[in-house]
């Protein structure tokens, strides 16, 4: 080894690091003359300990520098020595005491290190890396699924990556529209919208404040748009990236023949993040019901009788005429009271006035709270396997919570006809009617997210909280309720689609949907740890935690439809937000285009026109198809090498006892065949009689 | 706390660990303190007990047997650091585009894996053997006749070449689905 140049190189290391810790090893090599060498002036060790010995003759002898010297370049094994040695050193007690106390702070570092304390507080500078990554919520995830396992940890690893996800939002928004407004503006006092939050309908929390002219530096209108186009965006690409990793991470080679059932029960069942007694007791719980489960499945295979099956499809049929009537009831019911101001007439003063406001909401609300718990008892009508129950009722619980908030959305639009029936409206001191109609789909959204989350902590604490109190009092036999992951992830999922529908009329709902993830993510943290115990079947999502994502992905995709529908369709009003001026928001972009030079206008209206826009279609459906086509002809191509694998190995098999029958017959049981089959390493075994007889009979089938 | 003068860990050992697992410096030191910390008695290496120590391991009921794969490597009754950072090694996320000579491709993952089951490594898991892990995983309260289907079924599904036991190579095949790459991996430090 070259020491001289290492050496140097070392020594700059150890300046530019202040955690001397990278100095492990050097200097000393196992014996106690250590040289530690500074590049001006070398003090080793023992010449410090000589030092120190001598001292009492030495009366003005600064140890504390020589120590501080000797620091710079040792390492812990010497702190030690130096450490244990400093009762018996001929120093006065002041001497020590400063000693020790430099040794303790410089060396401490070093020395706690060693001691193994908990990793994810540490965060340390690197020679190499700036940054070190520090993932939110980490240890809490760990605690949840120390006890409750990986499936529950998963609802809130997903719920962290919605908050990212809207903290991204966030940003974008309050940077870009926000902020310049509540800088710049000059805040429309003539006209007041009398909406339902008071004084803040007025405030940036709706659009109705933004206006148009804003200083000739920024263009507001233009701004909002485009930085509500650019937030949708960012979520897509957000999911669809994290979606696409966890993809390519995850071999997928699609041949349903190989379904190893038993094999993946046993030998992948186990759930290594359960590591508390109480949650390892449960889990082995779950997993042998699964496991009776599965002997019991295998057992009764295609014994249904004609009888059981004839209640099995009657069932069937009642329980889908019933969800098919609760989706169009839910549907008509909405769109009717949304419609219809005075539903309840005759009421006192101040109910009426409660009751106009929030009648859509409450319907909203309760219809979700109370339509998926029916689902769920309905499908045990229908007499299918539990996995199978499991998956429709999500099925139909997704379909329920996005067909509602469609009706709901698209039925708030229709205010925007009739104005008078606006609550916005407000008459004028010249006699216009002017009303918000953007204010008011921005307010009707931001309550039903309110009103959800109330609903979250009701039932959080009248439901779970009390249910937990009886078991625990009376020691009844219901039981503690188990947590249901996935109810869960759709309440999440229903959440932050209402925030998507709402981020155009309300530009805030970001920054409430970060807080509401917040305050989620650490109520039902404390539910669950209070009140909740694992879910007794083993319901595996997904392998590879995209199930979630993809849920996601579709709401987004969905709730795009009204979203472009209000955008497109409807007149902006006339007398807020920053669009008054034009006919449609997507003006403001036409206008932009149009200030540029005119080739490049003459080249994007161009680019508008069917004449570009048909052929691109075309070919990007080409594209689809070429790719689908390759795709399954790989496909084929993979099953046709597996066959002849098989095919290989059957063929080496028939000719090494070919062989072996050409030899002896007694040789045969001591024949360790299957040389050229065994992979380099693996000891050789002796072939049984019995497996022997097997692999003949397989042969002759051959 | 002890003097630990005889313990420290040299740069060669450093670089050599290094080379053999492909950690990094700061990780290989860590793991080094994780180590001293778990020898109580300071000896230089760990013992049986010494693992069983951790509590989370001790709870889990197939700890026994991922203590047993640290003790394959070592073929003794200690593990020293070098032997204990060869089998973390085995944990390290798989980069794919990183020349394949470190020990934590898939292959050396399922390797791992398929040493927990092999009880008596004779590089088979037989029927027995599968009981015997069964057992440990569910515990009692269910019937051997239950447990007795599920070990034959196992074989019959994962078993080609008709010897009623699962070779490496079946299990690999077996494995094939599964996204060992990722549920294998700690990212140490990151």
């Amino acid at each position: 080894m070259s020491e001289p140049l290492e050496y140097t190189a070392l020594l700059d290391q150890t300046e530019k690091d202040d955690q001397v810790y990278t100095n492990v090893g050097y200097g000393s090599r196992g014996d106690s003359a250590s040289i530690c060498q500074t590049a001006d002036y070398s003090l080793t060790l023992d010449e410090l300990l000589y030092r120190i010995q001598y001292a009492f003759l030495n009366k003005g002898y600064d140890v504390e520098a020589d120590v501080r010297q000797v620091l710079q370049d040792c390492d812990e094994s010497d702190i030690d020595t130096l450490l244990q040695g400093l009762n018996s050193y001929p120093l006065t007690i002041q001497q020590k005491l400063a000693v020790s106390r430099l040794l303790h702070k410089e060396g401490n570092l070093k020395i706690r290190y060693k001691r193994g304390k908990d990793q994810n507080v540490y965060k340390r500078k690197d020679a190499d890396k700036v940054f070190t990554v520090v993932t939110l919520w980490e240890d809490t995830i760990k605690k949840i699924s120390a006890y409750f396992g990986s499936n529950v940890a998963s609802y809130f690893q997903f719920v962290r990556t919605l908050l990212y996800i809207n903290i991204l939002m966030m940003l974008l928004l309050v940077g870009f529209i926000i902020v310049p407004e509540l800088i710049e503006g000059n805040f429309q006092t003539n006209v007041t919208y009398g909406g339902h939050f008071g004084e803040l309908s007025n405030s940036f929390m709706f659009y109705g404040l933004y206006t148009e002219d804003l200083g000739l530096t920024y263009n507001l209108p233009l701004a909002y748009f485009l930085t509500w186009l650019a937030a949708n965006l960012v979520c897509f690409i957000y999911i669809i990236t994290i979606m696409i990793v966890r993809y390519h991470r995850s071999k997928l080679s699609d041949d349903r023949g190989n379904e190893y059932k038993f094999a993946w029960r046993t030998f992948c069942s186990w759930d290594y993040s359960v590591t508390s007694r109480q949650g390892v007791m449960d889990y082995r719980t779950s997993l042998r019901t699964d496991i009776k489960e599965m002997v019991r499945e295998e057992k009764s295979t295609a014994k249904v009788d004609s009888c059981t099956k004839f209640t099995n499809y009657m069932g069937r049929i009642l329980s889908n005429v019933i969800v098919l009537g609760l989706l169009v009831g839910s549907g008509f019911l909405i769109y009717e009271v949304a419609e219809n101001r005075d539903l309840l007439k005759d009421l006192p003063e101040p109910l009426d006035d409660y009751v106009r406001k929030y009648q859509l909401t409450a319907v909203v609300a309760g219809l979700k709270f109370l339509v998926p718990p029916i689902f769920e008892q309905l499908v045990r009508l229908e007499g299918w396997h539990p996995r199978i129950e499991t998956k429709l009722t999500l099925a139909r619980t997704t379909v329920f919570y996005i067909a509602s908030l469609m009706i709901f959305v698209t039925s708030l639009y229709e205010v925007t006809d009739d104005c008078s029936a606006n609550s916005t409206m407000v008459a004028d001191m010249t006699h216009n009617e002017s009303c918000c109609w953007e204010n008011e789909v921005g307010e009707e959204v931001f309550k039903v997210i309110l009103v959800d989350l109330g609903i979250l902590f009701a039932v959080g604490i009248l439901f779970h909280l009390h249910r937990a109190l009886w078991v625990k009092c009376t020691c009844k036999m219901i039981g503690y309720s188990k947590f249901d992951v996935v109810s869960s992830v759709l309440d999440v999922v229903y959440g932050q689609c209402l925030v998507w529908l709402g981020l155009y009329f309300s530009p805030v709902l970001a920054a409430v949907s970060v807080v509401k993830l917040l305050i989620v993510f650490y109520f039902r943290y404390f539910i669950a740890k209070v009140a909740m115990v694992p879910p007794q079947q083993l319901f595996r999502a997904s392998s590879t935690g995209n199930f979630y994502l993809a849920i996601l992905l579709m709401n987004l995709f969905i709730s795009l439809f009204p979203m472009a529908y209000g955008v497109i369709e409807f007149i902006p009003s006339v007398d807020c937000g920053p669009f008054s001026g034009y006919d449609r928001p997507y003006r403001v972009i036409s206008e932009l285009v149009g200030e540029l030079p005119n080739w490049l206008e003459d080249a994007l209206t161009y680019l508008g026109t069917p004449a570009v826009f048909v052929p691109v279609l075309i070919l990007m459906i080409m594209l689809v198809v070429y790719f689908k086509v390759k795709s399954s002809s790989y496909k084929r191509l993979i099953m046709e090498l597996r066959r002849q694998l098989k095919f290989e190995r059957k063929v080496e098999k028939r000719k090494i006892f070919a062989t072996g029958r050409a030899m002896s017959g007694g040789a045969l049981s001591r024949y360790t065949s299957q040389e050229s089959l065994v992979t380099p390493g693996t000891r050789h075994r002796k072939l049984s009689q019995q497996t022997e007889t097997t692999i003949i009979e397989e042969e002759q089938d051959f | 706390m002890g003097n630990r003068a005889s313990m420290q860990l040299q740069q060669e050992e450093i670089h050599d660990i290094q080379n053999e697992t492909g950690f990094s410096h700061n990780q290989i030191v860590r793991l080094y303190s994780r180590f001293t910390s778990l020898d109580k008695n300071n000896n230089g290496f760990l013992s049986r007990e010494d693992f069983l120590r951790i509590p989370e391991l001790a709870i889990n009921p197939l700890g026994d047997r991922i203590v047993h794969s640290f003790f394959l490597e070592s073929n003794d009754e200690t593990v020293n650091f070098k032997q204990f950072m060869r089998v973390l090694a085995r944990f390290r996320p798989t980069k794919t585009n990183v020349n394949k000579n470190k020990l934590n491709t898939r292959e050396e993952k399922l390797k791992f894996a398929f040493q927990m089951y092999d009880l008596d490594g004779d590089d088979r898991i037989s029927r027995e053997e599968l009981l015997a892990v069964l057992h440990m995983m569910v515990g009692d309260n269910i019937s051997e006749e239950q447990l007795n289907s599920i070990a034959d079924r196992t074989i019959t599904e994962a078993d080609e070449d008709g010897d009623f036991m699962i070779s490496f190579l079946e299990f690999k095949k077996v494995m094939d689905r599964v996204d060992v790459e990722q549920k294998m991996s700690i990212r140490f430090l990151n």
